[in-house]
C-alpha cells in the first residue's frame, strides 16, 4: 500500500459529561459549563466524596459492561456516520486503543457481586480480576462493529489514547493501512477515583487548570472514536507528528523545572517541521495540580518566546486519563471546524508564579498548526501537533 | 524485517507453593545499578528480563537513550491489581498511593527507562496472548517511519496464587500447569546490524481474520528446514493440513502465561534445530497472529 503525505481526521465520535454527540459537545463547551456532580464511594469504612463528571446518558445501563458498550458504540458509529466504508475496509483496519481502565469496571462489579453473594468469612472463595480487562474493548470492537484488523490496547496510562493516535498516524504514513481507528475511553470504576483520592490529587469542587487557586484534578469519564485517513491534500484536521518520551524524574510527575515536557514539545514541532513560532495555540495538558501545571508552564515559557493562546478542555470532561488524548483532540477538532477556540473555564486568578493565562473566552480559531499537550504517571510524556485549515464551503 | 541484536530471558514455572518462588530481588542485584524501591514481582520480573538483555548485547554495541521501549503482557501487574481490589472491596480501605501506581501497567516501564537510563518512547500495550505480536508491529511502524533506529522490547508475565484462580482468568483447565517470564529483545531495522552479527531476524507479525488468509500467507513462505510452532484451536487448521504436512513442531515444554509466544521464539533463536520457525497464535477471538523467525546460523 502506498503512503500518503497527509493524515486527516475523517470522523469524530465522542461522548462526555458535555452530552452525547459532536453536537452536543459543542454547544456545552461553548456554553462553558461544567456539570460537575459529587460522586460517593460507600463500601470504604469512611466513604469517599469528590466531586466527578459522569455521562449522565450512561446512566441507565444495566451493568458495567453495558455501560462500556453504549459508551463505545454511541461514539463508533458517529465516528463512522459519513465515512461510507465498505466491511472488508473496517474488517482489515487498525485500531488503536487507549484507556487507563479499560475492563476495571466490570471486574470490580463482578467481583463485588460474588462477595455479595458470599458469607463474609468466605471472602477469599470470590475471584477478584475474573477477566482479562485489556481484551473487553476490542473483542466487542470485532464482535458488534467487526473490526478485524490488528488491534493495539495502549496503557500508558493518562497518555494511552495520545499514543494511540500518534501510532495510528504512523500506521498510515508508513503505508501500513490507508484508515485506522483510535478510540479511547474510560469509564467510571472505584479503584481509580479511590486511588486518586488516596494521592490527594483530587480538587473538592472544580478544576482551575493555571488558576492561582487550582487544587487538583476533577476526574471524569468518556469516549471518543477518530476515524484517521491517508489523503493527498490537507484542507480540514490533519495530524502532523508528535513525540512521546520518557521522563524519569519521578513515576508520578514530569521534571517540575518543565525541562522534559519541553523536550518533548520541540520534538514534536521537529517532527512536524516546523517553528514554535507557527502555533496557532496549545491545548495544554492542565490537570490543575501543582506540580503538572508548573512543569507544564515552565515548559511552555521555555519553548515559546511569546506564549501563543492556550486552551484547557479537562474542566469540561474532567480529566479522562487514557481517554484524554482522543476526548481532547475531538473537542479541539469540532471546535476549531465550527471556527472556533473554546474558552478555558474553571480560570479567573492568573498565578504570578506561572504566568500562564488560558483563553477565558470563546475565540476565533485562525488555519494554523496546534499543539496538544499529554503527560502521565510513569514519566510518559506525549505532545501532538496539528493542523487546522478550513474548508471552503 | 526486525534484526534481534541482543536476548534476555527469564522462565519459571510456578505452583501455589509461594517458597519455591525464585526470589527476583537477588537476582536484581546483578542488572540493576540502584536498588529500586516500591516495585511488585511485575516490575521485578520486567527489571530482570531487561537488565539481562542488556546485559548481553554485542560488544560494538551500546544501549542508545533514545532506544525505543515496549513492554506488552496479557493481564499485566496481576498480583497486585487483585491485592488492591481485595483492599478496596474486602476491607474497604482506599488503594495505597504506590499500589495504586503500580497498577497502571507502564510503572514497570518506568522503572526500566530509569534503570537503564533511557528517555526514548515508552510503551505498554496488551493484547492476551498476542501481545508480543502487537509490540514487534508497533517496533517495525517505528522502524518504517525512522521514528526509533533501535527498540527494546519485553514480553512478561507473572502468575499470581493461587493458581486455581489464575487458570478461571485465563480459561483454562483445572491443573493446567501454569507460568511467568519475561523474554526481552533488542531490535534494530534490518539495514542498520552492520556492526554485529544478529541473532535473527523477525519478520513483521501480520493479524488474519480467518484461515483462508492463514493459507495464504503460508503458501507465501518458503519451509525449507523450518519448523512450526502453533498456539490455538488445532481444529482449525484442516484448510491449511497440505501446506503444513511434513513440517515438523518446534516444542518448547513451556506452561501457560501471556508472554509464551515470546518464551517459544526466545528458545527457537537460542536452541532450535531448523534455520526458521513459522509462529502461528490464534486469539480467542479466532484471529492468527503469525510472524517467520529467521536464525542467523
Amino acid at each position: 500500500m502506498e503512503s500518503c503525505p497527509y493524515v486527516k481526521l475523517g470522523g469524530v465520535g465522542l461522548t462526555t459529561a458535555l452530552g452525547s454527540g459532536k453536537a452536543a459537545n459543542l454547544a456545552g463547551l461553548l456554553a462553558a459549563k461544567a456539570q460537575y456532580q459529587q460522586q460517593r464511594l460507600a463500601q470504604f469504612n469512611q466513604p469517599l466524596h469528590g466531586a466527578y463528571l459522569k455521562i449522565q446518558s450512561a446512566d441507565t445501563a444495566a451493568t458495567a459492561e453495558q455501560r462500556m458498550h453504549r459508551l463505545l458504540d454511541a461514539s463508533i458509529t458517529e465516528a463512522l456516520d459519513n465515512a461510507e466504508l465498505e466491511a472488508e475496509e473496517v474488517a482489515q483496519m487498525p485500531v488503536f486503543i487507549g484507556s487507563s481502565s479499560y475492563g476495571i469496571a466490570i471486574a470490580e462489579e463482578l467481583y463485588q457481586n460474588s462477595l455479595q453473594d458470599l458469607p463474609p468469612q468466605s471472602a477469599r472463595h470470590a475471584l477478584p480480576i475474573p477477566l482479562d480487562g485489556f481484551t473487553q474493548i476490542s473483542e466487542h470492537l470485532q464482535r458488534r462493529h467487526g473490526f478485524f484488523g490488528a488491534d493495539f490496547p495502549y496503557n500508558t496510562a493518562c497518555t494511552s489514547s495520545a499514543n494511540a493516535i500518534l501510532a495510528a498516524h504512523q500506521a498510515i504514513r508508513s503505508g501500513y493501512s490507508r484508515y485506522a481507528l483510535v478510540v479511547g475511553i474510560e469509564s467510571f470504576n472505584v479503584t481509580t477515583l479511590s486511588g486518586f483520592a488516596g494521592m490527594q490529587l483530587l480538587a473538592s469542587d472544580v478544576m482551575r487548570p493555571f488558576d492561582r487557586r487550582r487544587n487538583g484534578l476533577v476526574l471524569g469519564e468518556g469516549c471518543a472514536a477518530l476515524l484517521l485517513h491517508g489523503a493527498s491534500d490537507d484542507n480540514g484536521l490533519s495530524v502532523c507528528a508528535g513525540a512521546t518520551q520518557c521522563d524519569t524524574y519521578s513515576i508520578s510527575a514530569s521534571n517540575p523545572d518543565g525541562s522534559s515536557i519541553a523536550a518533548v514539545m520541540r520534538a514534536a514541532l521537529t517532527e512536524a517541521g516546523i517553528g514554535a513560532g507557527e502555533i496557532a495555540a496549545i491545548k495544554a495538558h492542565g490537570t490543575a495540580s501543582p506540580l503538572n501545571d508548573n512543569g507544564e508552564a515552565a515548559a511552555m515559557h521555555q519553548v515559546f518566546d511569546k506564549l501563543p493562546p492556550v486552551v484547557c478542555i479537562k474542566p469540561y470532561v474532567g480529566h479522562t486519563l487514557g481517554a484524554c488524548g482522543a476526548i481532547e483532540l475531538a473537542l479541539l477538532a469540532t471546535a476549531l471546524e465550527a471556527g472556533v477556540m473554546p474558552a478555558s473555564a474553571g480560570f479567573s486568578e492568573p498565578d504570578p508564579e506561572l504566568n500562564v493565562s488560558p483563553i477565558t473566552t470563546v475565540q476565533s480559531a485562525d488555519a494554523g498548526f496546534y499543539m496538544l499537550n499529554f503527560f502521565g504517571f510513569g514519566g510518559n510524556n506525549s505532545s501532538i501537533v496539528v493542523q487546522h485549515k478550513p474548508v471552503q464551503k | 524485517m526486525l534484526q534481534v541484536a541482543s536476548l534476555g530471558d527469564y522462565y519459571a514455572d510456578v505452583n501455589d507453593d509461594q517458597s519455591t518462588r525464585t526470589n527476583l530481588r537477588e537476582r536484581l542485584t546483578a542488572v540493576c545499578a540502584k536498588r529500586p524501591r516500591r516495585i511488585d514481582r511485575f516490575i521485578e520480573l520486567s527489571l530482570l528480563g531487561s537488565g539481562l538483555c542488556a546485559a548481553s548485547l554485542p560488544e560494538s554495541m551500546r544501549l542508545d537513550s533514545q532506544t525505543a521501549l515496549y513492554i506488552a503482557s496479557g493481564l499485566a501487574s496481576m498480583s497486585n491489581v487483585v491485592k488492591v481490589q481485595q483492599q478496596i472491596f474486602v476491607h474497604g480501605e482506599p488503594p495505597k498511593p504506590a499500589s495504586f501506581i503500580n497498577t497502571l501497567s507502564n510503572s514497570a516501564g518506568y522503572h526500566v527507562a530509569r534503570n537503564l537510563d533511557l528517555t526514548g518512547k515508552n510503551i505498554f500495550v496488551s493484547r492476551q496472548n498476542s501481545s508480543f505480536e502487537a509490540i514487534l508491529q508497533l517496533a517495525a511502524l517505528d522502524f518504517a517511519t525512522g521514528a526509533s533506529r533501535a527498540a527494546l522490547l519485553g514480553v512478561v508475565d507473572e502468575c499470581p496464587s493461587p493458581l486455581a484462580n489464575q487458570r478461571q482468568r485465563m480459561r483454562l483447565q483445572e491443573g493446567a500447569p501454569l507460568a511467568e517470564g519475561s523474554h526481552w529483545f533488542l531490535l534494530q531495522p534490518a539495514a542498520s546490524a552492520s556492526s554485529y552479527q544478529p541473532l535473527a531476524s523477525i519478520s513483521t507479525p501480520r493479524t488474519m481474520q480467518g484461515v483462508t488468509q492463514l493459507a495464504h500467507w503460508l503458501g507465501s513462505q518458503s519451509l525449507d528446514n523450518s519448523a512450526l510452532h502453533f498456539i490455538g484451536d488445532v481444529s482449525q487448521l484442516t484448510e491449511c493440513a497440505d501446506l503444513l504436512a511434513g513440517l515438523p513442531e518446534f516444542v518448547a515444554p513451556l506452561g501457560h502465561y501471556g508472554a509464551r509466544s515470546a518464551g517459544i521464539v526466545c528458545r527457537f533463536i537460542s536452541t532450535g534445530k531448523q534455520a526458521s520457525l513459522l509462529s502461528i497464535n490464534q486469539d480467542k477471538m479466532g484471529r492468527f497472529h503469525v510472524m517467520r523467525v529467521d536464525r542467523a546460523d
